[in-house]
């Protein structure tokens, strides 16, 4: 039961090292894929800094401390932008010129600049923003949405579903519409239902999991469907 | 507002599944699509193909017309020439002439014979009236007697009787591939041995031609029917494509085969 419990508290690193060993078995090389690269790295530097703090704030130096506590949720809110920025440019890139490029190159601008204006007027960085929580979603969730419209409309021979873009699309729609919810609530089921809260939790926490394996099922079929094409 | 942890719990799970619809809405849109998209570019695609058919098909027709007609016109109109002028020669009077003459009159009808021989040849193989006649294994046996008669090669034949013809224009196409291989072999690979065998399976007919000389790989044969001197063999390859057959070239120790694989209605399905 112990282990089962450090297993899920630890899910959101290990579930990275899933895409991480695939990359280097496969090592694919594709232009697209380098970015979706950077971010398991940058990700997992992140998520494995935010839980170490957790699970060993005896380690955790003083200096680092907020408030005379240690606090995590300063790399939870970067591995959010950074999601945001890292998932959006992939987007962008593979759906190549589309009619909607400028909305979606705008959206991305008016989310950096939210970003900003919260995190320098309205919330400390050490707080967990739901506000940015929110915001990830909405903005990844149209970016998916204008993968499936712009895959719907293509007129090309490309085949979308053995895509491997596809996979990773499918995952970060699965994730966000999932999380939408839970962080919009955070604070208030947290507060008011403590037994539902640890649930959504854990639900998170199989989601994130999940968007793992499908990043690392996109990373093998990169490598795959080149080959295949060459 | 106060709501309580009841309610933001079922708006979460609510808010949840709903997103969650509308997601599964999307993938499945995109799947029917996909795969709506994917027949029609199939049938496109069958579409095309057909239609490279119905022209390699009339091309391939065209030239077996043209083919009869020079046939005919060799047969009919050259070669009554060559018969009238050879009468005209024999009724010359020998005795009448010196000995020059007499040499130059036994040239000139020699000279004669040989034409009137090739004409005749090359009407018959142009025709191809044995082919018509008594089917596909007696035309290749006779057109391999022919072409290996007097020269170094040693041809064995070894073709299944069981097969009858069925389509006449598909048999055509199959002796017009022998023929052009075997003039090939003849042309390059100085063999000294050659093997030309059929076997009959249900609905399959499988041609191997076996020489012992210099040959073709399945590489040189892609590279060289896309190459302008290739045309015999892209002939070939249009027939093959024609009868929906498959052709392989390899190589090993003792020599080389061609397998002609060819799809046929058996007998009993007539």
């Amino acid at each position: 039961m112990k282990f089962l419990q450090t297993l899920l508290d630890w899910s959101e690193v290990w579930a990275l090292l899933i895409p991480l060993i695939i990359i280097a078995i496969c090592n694919p090389k594709e232009k697209h894929i380098r970015i979706l690269r950077g971010y398991v790295l940058i990700g997992f530097i992140l998520n494995f800094s935010a839980t170490f703090m957790l699970e060993y704030y005896d380690l955790v130096p003083k200096w680092m401390y907020v408030n005379n506590m240690v606090n995590n949720n300063l790399p939870y809110n970067i591995h959010s932008i950074i999601r945001v920025l890292f998932f959006s440019w992939y987007i962008i890139i593979t759906i190549g010129p589309f009619r909607f490029s400028g909305i979606l190159k705008l959206l991305l601008a008016a989310y950096a600049f939210l970003v900003l204006i919260n995190f320098i007027f309205i919330e400390s960085p050490f707080f967990l923003s739901t506000h940015l929580f929110a915001a990830e979603s909405i903005v990844l969730l149209v970016m998916c949405l204008s993968y499936f419209f712009r895959s719907i409309q293509d007129e090309s021979h490309t085949n979308w579903l053995k895509h491997p873009s596809f996979l990773v699309c499918a995952g970060i729609c699965l994730y966000e519409v999932i999380t939408f919810f839970i962080f919009l609530f955070f604070y208030p089921l947290s507060q008011k239902d403590p037994a539902f809260f640890v649930v959504t939790m854990r639900i998170y926490n199989i989601t994130f999991v999940l968007l793992c394996i499908l990043l690392a099922l996109a990373f093998y079929k990169s490598k795959t469907y080149h080959k295949k094409k060459t | 507002m106060g709501a309580n942890g009841t309610d933001i719990k079922y708006l979460v799970i609510v808010g949840i599944a709903v997103m969650l619809l509308l997601f599964t809405s999307f993938l499945v849109a995109l799947i029917f699509n996909q795969r709506k998209k994917l027949k029609y570019q199939q049938s496109m695609e069958k579409l095309r193909e057909q239609q490279q058919n119905q022209l390699i098909e009339a091309a391939v027709r065209s030239e077996e017309t043209e083919r009869h007609r020079i046939a005919e016109t060799l047969h009919d109109e050259v070669g009554a020439f060559l018969s009238s002028a050879k009468l005209h020669l024999l009724g010359i009077k020998e005795e009448t002439l010196d000995d020059k003459d007499k040499k130059l009159y036994e040239k000139g009808k020699e000279l004669l014979n040989d034409v009137i021989q090739k004409v005749r040849g090359i009407s018959h193989n142009l025709h191809s009236n044995i082919l018509k006649e008594f089917g596909l294994n007696e035309a290749i046996r006779h057109f391999v007697r022919k072409v290996t008669e007097g020269t170094v090669l040693n041809a064995t034949t070894a073709l299944d009787d069981n097969y009858k013809t069925v389509n006449p224009d598909d048999d055509i196409s199959m002796y017009r591939m022998v023929q052009e291989l075997i003039n090939n072999i003849l042309k390059y690979a100085k063999a000294t041995e050659f093997i030309i065998s059929s076997t009959l399976k249900g609905k399959e007919l499988d041609l191997v031609l076996f020489h012992n000389g210099d040959g073709l790989t399945q590489e040189q044969f892609e590279e060289l029917r896309y190459q302008k001197e290739g045309l015999g063999l892209k002939n070939i390859q249009n027939r093959i494509i024609l009868l929906k057959g498959m052709i392989h070239f390899t190589s090993g120790n003792e020599g080389y085969r061609i397998n002609i694989h060819i799809p046929v209605k058996s007998t009993t399905d007539e």
